[in-house]
């Protein structure tokens, strides 16, 4: 074996260890059978996981994220892709500066955007705090999918859907025979950075939550101000089990094999 | 009875202040072959997207099977086009690329794959019906591009630049076969290239446009040996240029002075009047070494291959012209040495544009 090829291996290890080795640290600490976190666990054990789901503020909290998370995916990504669409395939003006405007919530601090969305939304009598979230999560996931989305519909070859149109398609056949299935890459991209844009917020979260609805990261900083324990590990095995699991779905849905050897 | 299968009324569009086509005119008959030539930006896909259906035109009517389409989309025109990327869709396989507009216009399955198969043949692609795009050369996307557009018999069959991203060799192929793939169905074709090599062999007509206009439009024969203006005759083929007037106009025939010699031809297209400015059009391949007539000095040598390419100053003109010479066997040439010219067949075309 040449010494380029080793070198090459050696390099690609590293950067595994470097990225997977936290994670499993993680993981060793939620089946550590003591109080505290110290070195390595000395024997295994699913104590915190039993404690973690006893835990109702947790479950609660895990609940509501997952329910906001995919409400709010669902609708970034359908918004998305139709804004997406329109953007790129007009020429200038009007269209063209609205994916400035789709994006502008990137630039603003998602804890300024929370306390806006907490005025506004008292303003209108939005006492809902579950919609709230899901209107809150909109906003901030939104500029996620219509990045990756403007992105995807650019690299796409217009004269792919003339020729469709040429064939005899309308445009919404065009869009749903042509448009959609070339840009599945793209799709199950945004879908994912959505779901885990709105899995991950605090900022815009803990203005928009109450006792009713709160977030499982908003559940999880509260307890960690109160104590540090291996709890918190299993919260987070349990988000990288969720985003593995989504992964996985998104994959079967949409097929990644195909989408992957359709380049 | 010959058919007008599609006809271009005075057509103009504009895309802001940029007028791309400029109140053109044309027509196109049944089963012909016409070809849009001209240089870049000169209007020819904007032509060829107005014939679509993809823009409006602002002024004037396109006409298909005698009837106006101008309010009517892209998709409801029964027209194939091909594109010169191909634009085949890449999540297809080759069978439901060429199946797609049969399946738009709910074709009966069995009767889709009968049509797809024997166009796949026609086309030379049979046995490749499960590939998918990215898995076939350039030249084969190609044949699926022909075979998508035709497989629905289109009312005419419109082709952008098709060949351009193929190798010399495989657009030379791919000429003859377009060209007998259109014969044998009996399409008519509007084609658009700027390879002036392309128009010529392939077409029944070529339309040559400049500026958003036709400024001729003939078989590949007139438009070569009667150009109209000095724009044509120096865009097809080679050509030289020399100032000439007109000393004698008899019916068809005419004279033309170039420095001291009277040199006639016959150009009825032009109606010429004695002491009109013209250019005399002599193609480098059909001047030869002469006992008599004009008078010039060899300045350069080139050798290309077959060719001998010669720079001559002409006498008494202010006027460089290309002489090629193809297998020649007569006196030697050399550098510097005087020797005379017989223009061979020429053309007289007015200045200004006439
Ligand atoms: N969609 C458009 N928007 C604005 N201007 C355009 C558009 N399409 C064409 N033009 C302009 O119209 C003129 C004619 O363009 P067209 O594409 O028809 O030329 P062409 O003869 O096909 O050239 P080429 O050989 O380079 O393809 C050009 O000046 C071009 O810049
Ligand atoms: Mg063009």
């Amino acid at each position: 074996m040449d010494g380029g090829l080793i070198l090459k291996r050696a390099y690609v290890a590293a950067f595994f260890l470097f990225i997977f080795f936290p994670l499993g640290v993680t993981v060793l600490i939620s089946l550590d059978p003591r109080d505290y976190v110290f070195g390595l666990p000395p024997s295994i054990s699913f104590r915190w996981y039993q404690s973690f789901i006893e835990n109702d503020t947790f479950v609660n909290g895990l609940t509501t994220s997952l329910i906001v998370a995919s409400i709010s995916m669902i609708i970034s990504t359908s918004v998305g892709i139709f804004a997406s669409y329109s953007i790129t395939r007009s020429g200038k003006g009007f269209m063209k500066n609205l994916g400035t405007y789709f994006l502008s919530p990137l630039l603003v601090p998602t804890l300024v955007t929370g306390i806006a969305l907490l005025m506004y939304l008292k303003q209108l009598g939005m006492l809902n705090s579950l919609i709230n979230l899901v209107v809150g999560h909109t906003v901030i996931t939104l500029p996620y999918s219509v990045r990756v989305l403007t992105a995807v519909f650019s690299t796409l070859d217009p004269s792919i859907e003339e020729a469709a149109m040429s064939l005899g398609a309308s445009p919404l056949k065009v869009f749903s025979k042509i448009v959609l299935p070339m840009i599945r890459p793209g799709l199950m991209a945004a879908t994912i950075f959505t779901f885990s844009e709105s899995l991950n917020d605090y900022a815009v979260s803990i203005f928009l939550s109450d006792s009713n609805s709160y977030t499982f990261s908003v559940a999880l900083f509260s307890y960690l101000k109160a104590v540090f324990d291996p709890s918190i590990a299993v919260a987070s095995v349990l988000l990288m089990a969720i985003t593995v699991v989504l992964i996985y779905a998104i994959e079967k849905t949409f097929g990644l094999d195909k989408v992957v050897g359709m380049w | 009875m010959v058919e007008e299968k599609v006809v271009v009324e005075n057509v103009s569009k504009r895309f802001g202040r940029t007028v791309a086509v400029d109140g053109i005119s044309f027509k196109v008959m049944k089963g012909e072959f016409l070809t849009l030539l001209g240089p870049s930006g000169c209007g020819k896909t904007t032509t060829l997207r107005l014939v679509a259906g993809f823009y409006k035109p602002d002024k004037g009517n396109i006409i298909i099977d005698g009837k106006v389409m101008n309010d009517i989309p892209v998709y409801k025109r029964n027209i194939g086009i091909v594109f010169q990327n191909y634009a085949l869709f890449p999540h297809m396989t080759v069978f439901e690329n060429v199946a797609f507009g049969l399946r738009m216009r709910k074709t009966p399955e069995d009767e889709v794959r009968r049509r797809v198969k024997t166009m796949l043949e026609t086309v030379g692609l049979a046995g490749m019906e499960e590939r998918y795009p990215r898995q076939l050369s350039g030249g084969q996307q190609q044949r699926v591009a022909l075979a998508r557009a035709l497989v629905i018999e289109p009312d005419v069959l419109l082709l952008d630049e098709p060949l351009s991203n193929l190798d010399l060799k495989l657009r030379l192929q791919m000429r003859k076969e377009i060209r007998r793939i259109q014969k044998r169905l009996g399409i008519t074709a509007i084609y658009v290239t700027h390879d002036q090599g392309e128009a010529l062999s392939m077409s029944d007509r070529v339309a040559v446009m400049n500026q958003g206009k036709i400024i001729q439009i003939g078989s590949p024969t007139e438009i070569y040996e009667k150009p109209v203006d000095s724009f044509v005759a120096d865009f097809i083929g080679e050509a030289n240029l020399i100032d000439g007037r007109v000393e004698m106009v008899e019916g068809e025939r005419v004279g033309v002075r170039v420095g001291d010699t009277l040199l006639e031809t016959t150009a009825d297209h032009l109606r010429l009047k004695k002491g009109d400015e013209v250019f005399v059009v002599a193609r480098p391949e059909r001047i030869r070494p002469s006992r008599e007539g004009i008078e010039a000095v060899v300045e350069d040598a080139e050798f290309l291959g077959q060719v001998r390419r010669y720079y001559l100053r002409l006498t008494g003109l202010d006027a460089t012209i290309k002489m090629d010479l193809v297998n020649y066997v007569g006196e030697e040439i050399n550098v510097g040495q005087k020797i005379r010219l017989n223009l061979g067949r020429f053309a007289v075309v007015k200045k200004d544009g006439g």
